[in-house]
């Protein structure tokens, strides 16, 4: 393990303990051994202190003993010599509580060489007291056993001396050491407490200053959950958990906000939730639930609730399991307000069905411009006929004249309205593309106005034209219009010469500022030879119902290139006219190549 | 019934007097030698069609936008019935919407003709279309030629 590893917090503070815990220990085990010494010393110097008592007692008993037959033999008073056993006893019992406190051999056998003298002084005793009192006395010898004695005596005293000066040695010795132990047994002790202090501090210290981090983190995460927080609130979100095995719910804050409450004003509990769901989606809503809960699938649900002010609120939620940091098995989820784009989405469904009904509408308002409308006109016509086939000589100049005016209104009239009925064609959502070829195309259009060209002993020149994704009808509308624009506009007097051709794009050039790409867009021309018109028009005369000035001699309805221009948009093409007085005009298209 | 071949028996159903007018005037400008039946509605036709003794047209022009029984009705029961297998159909309409070509060259119309609005064309398009071959035309067969243009 690294150093680094020991030193975070937990771990640090567990060594520290650890550490401390040793040295306490061994502090304890120090004392307790130098008190154990203390106490082997107590009892070694009592028992050295006996010995030397013990050793003193016995030379003084045989220097009394000494005395005392000294004294006898003077003054032959028994009276200071009576107690002879006794005083033997006296003797042998210090001896016989030496042997049991001498351990070591050479003190022993001091010990039985003490015995030995005794035991011979006191054969000395008596055999000087029997000289002394035998009749006569032998002073001569009775002076050389008192002399004997004395010897003894000396030599004894010398023999005890000498154990006394060893023991008093030993002792002294053993306290130097004593000390000694003492000393360094408290240095010890004292630098391994002050060791431990260090130690603790030094982790308390540590300790502190990893608090202090924890309360920074702290502080953080509670901005962190507060910025959550506000987010939910702003984006009308909240979420939830469910923990598998504790069975404990949390709630987000805003979770009761949706339900219109304040944060947490009730235990978090599903029972809790059930009072706000619409009675009518809490059968569903809590079947879901539990299923969810008892195979651990995920949900996705709308419901509503009802807020205690009584307003309804679309909730959409969805939750899935997954696993906490504790391995144990959690539900979490998200439940959003979504009212508002559920009722933006009721409004929208609620606009497409007017929509709808709207080209319901269109769609009838074409059969009624196209029937009903025409069905009167028609017999206007029909009767104008029979009054010009067979009342004609009957009525006057100006009624001719009249006439004449009344059929053409008639005939405008049926232009207008057939050409209505084109334009609102274009505007319809029946919009299939199909693969044209555009000559193929052409050669109906022609075919469609032959009767027309003919009249006017026009040409019409039809160059290579590309095929095209259209919508067929539309793209034969829009020819049949410039075609019929161009005848219709065409000098009196000079039979028109009509010219249709591919051009390929220059590069820079634009429609309504957007640049055009030869890659992307056909671009075809129709060129004729009629009166054209001043170019400052040439963006009103595609405008619905607007007409020219020149149009009142020549019968123009306003729609034709008004339907041109919403069948390019509806192909996501441009169109544009380009004209000049008495010279003529053209228009061109672009088409996008792939639609 | 027919007692000359050279008289052709023609039938029109429309509600509208002036166009049963303009179409009277029109057959008899013609000059040729005809039978014409003029019924007020669909109802008033199928009833007449129903009776057993009559002659039957070779050509009935039928109107679409009829009350109480409209030409669409006729037609389905006519085609329905093998008695006037032979009868050729012409609808004779002011509407001229892609619905009702569809719908009627489907229920077996033989031609289909858009009321002109010229006395002169409807006297063109009358003689026209009464002086085909019926039993060898075409035009019922193909969509294409089923919308009558002059």
């Amino acid at each position: 393990m690294k150093l680094k590893e020991l030193l975070t917090p937990t771990l640090l503070y567990r060594t520290a303990q650890g550490v401390s815990f040793i040295l306490v220990i061994s502090v304890a085990i120090v004392f307790h051994v130098q008190m154990k010494s203390l106490n082997q010393s107590v009892s070694l110097i009592s028992t050295s202190n006996k010995k030397q008592f013990e050793l003193e007692k016995i030379i003084s008993e045989v220097i009394q003993r000494e005395n005392e037959m000294r004294s006898y033999i003077i003054t032959k008073d028994s009276a200071f010599y009576d107690n002879n056993l006794i005083t033997k006893r006296k003797i042998f019992k210090s001896l016989s509580l030496l042997k049991d406190n001498f351990s070591s051999k050479q003190d022993l056998k001091n010990i039985d060489y003490i015995d030995d003298i005794l035991q011979k002084r006191l054969a000395l005793f008596d055999e000087t007291l029997a000289i002394s009192n035998a009749q006569p006395v032998d002073t001569e010898l009775l002076n050389s056993k008192l002399s004997e004695g004395d010897k003894q005596t000396k030599e004894l005293q010398k023999k005890v001396y000498e154990l006394i000066e060893q023991e008093v040695t030993k002792l002294k010795i053993h306290n130097i050491n004593h000390r000694y132990d003492i000393e360094t047994s408290t240095i010890t002790a004292f630098s391994l407490t002050i060791l431990t202090l260090v130690i603790l501090l030094f982790s308390l210290n540590k300790i502190n200053i990893d608090f202090e981090k924890v309360r920074k983190l702290n502080e953080e995460l509670k901005f962190v959950n507060q910025i959550a927080d506000n987010a939910e609130k702003v984006a009308g979100i909240s979420h939830w958990k469910i923990n598998m095995r504790t069975g404990k719910f949390f709630y987000s804050d805003n979770f009761y906000r949706i339900l219109g409450l304040k944060p947490n004003a009730f235990d978090s509990k599903v029972e809790n939730v059930i009072p706000y769901i619409h009675p009518d989606d809490i059968e569903e809503t809590m079947k879901q639930h539990e299923e969810s809960i008892q195979n651990h699938t995920p949900t996705s649900m709308i419901y509503r609730i009802i807020r205690k002010d009584g307003e309804i609120r679309y909730i959409n939620s969805t939750g899935d399991f997954t696993y906490n940091s504790k391995g144990e098995l959690v539900k979490i989820g998200v439940s959003n307000d979504i009212t508002e784009e559920y009722n933006s989405k009721l409004a929208l469904e609620e606009k497409n069905k007017s929509l709808i009904a709207i080209n319901a509408e269109l769609e009838s308002f074409n059969q009624i411009v196209s029937h009903d409308l025409q069905e009167p006109l028609r017999k206007i016509q029909m009767f104008i006929s029979r009054i010009e086939e067979s009342e004609s000589e009957t009525i006057s100049e100006k009624g001719k004249d009249y006439f004449t005016k009344i059929k053409n209104s008639a005939n405008r009239m049926q232009n207008l309205m057939m050409d209505l009925v084109d334009y609102s064609k274009t505007i319809k959502n029946d919009k299939v593309f199909v693969k044209t070829s555009l000559n193929k195309l052409l050669q109906d259009v022609l075919l469609e106005l032959a009767v027309n060209i003919e009249e006017k002993n026009a040409t019409v020149e039809i160059g290579n034209l590309p095929r095209i994704n259209a919508i067929p009808f539309q793209i034969h509308q829009l020819f049949v219009n410039l075609i019929s624009n161009s005848l219709k506009y065409s000098k009196k007097d000079i039979p028109p010469v009509i010219k249709i051709k591919t051009e390929k794009i220059k590069t820079g050039e634009t429609i309504n500022d957007i640049e055009i790409i030869d890659k992307k867009y056909h671009k075809i021309t129709i060129t004729d030879n009629g009166i054209g018109f001043r170019q400052e028009f040439s963006e009103k005369i595609f405008m619905l119902f607007k007409r020219l000035e020149t149009d009142i001699d020549y019968n123009g309805t306003g729609i034709g290139l008004a339907i041109c221009k919403k069948i390019t948009e509806n192909h996501n093409g441009f169109i544009k006219a380009e004209g000049e007085p008495d010279t003529g005009a053209t228009f061109t298209i672009y088409l996008p190549k792939v639609t | 019934m027919i007692k000359d071949q050279s008289t052709i028996n023609i039938m029109l159903a429309d509600d509208d007097e002036d166009d049963r007018n303009f179409f009277n005037d029109a057959i008899k400008e013609l000059k040729i030698n005809n039978n014409l039946t003029v019924f007020k509605n669909g109802r008033e036709l199928m009833d007449y069609l129903e009776r057993p003794d009559i002659v039957l047209p070779h050509i009935l022009f039928l109107d679409l936008n009829m009350p109480s029984k409209s030409g669409n009705e006729c037609l389905t029961e006519i085609r329905q019935n093998p008695k006037f297998k032979d009868m050729s159909i012409a609808i004779y309409s002011t509407s001229s919407s892609d619905k009702d070509i569809e719908e009627t060259f489907v229920g077996g119309a033989n031609i289909y003709i858009k009321k002109p609005n010229d006395f002169a064309n409807l006297k063109k398009v009358l003689r026209e279309v009464v002086n085909i071959n019926w039993q060898f035309h075409t035009s019922g067969l193909n969509k294409d030629t089923f919308f009558f243009s002059i």
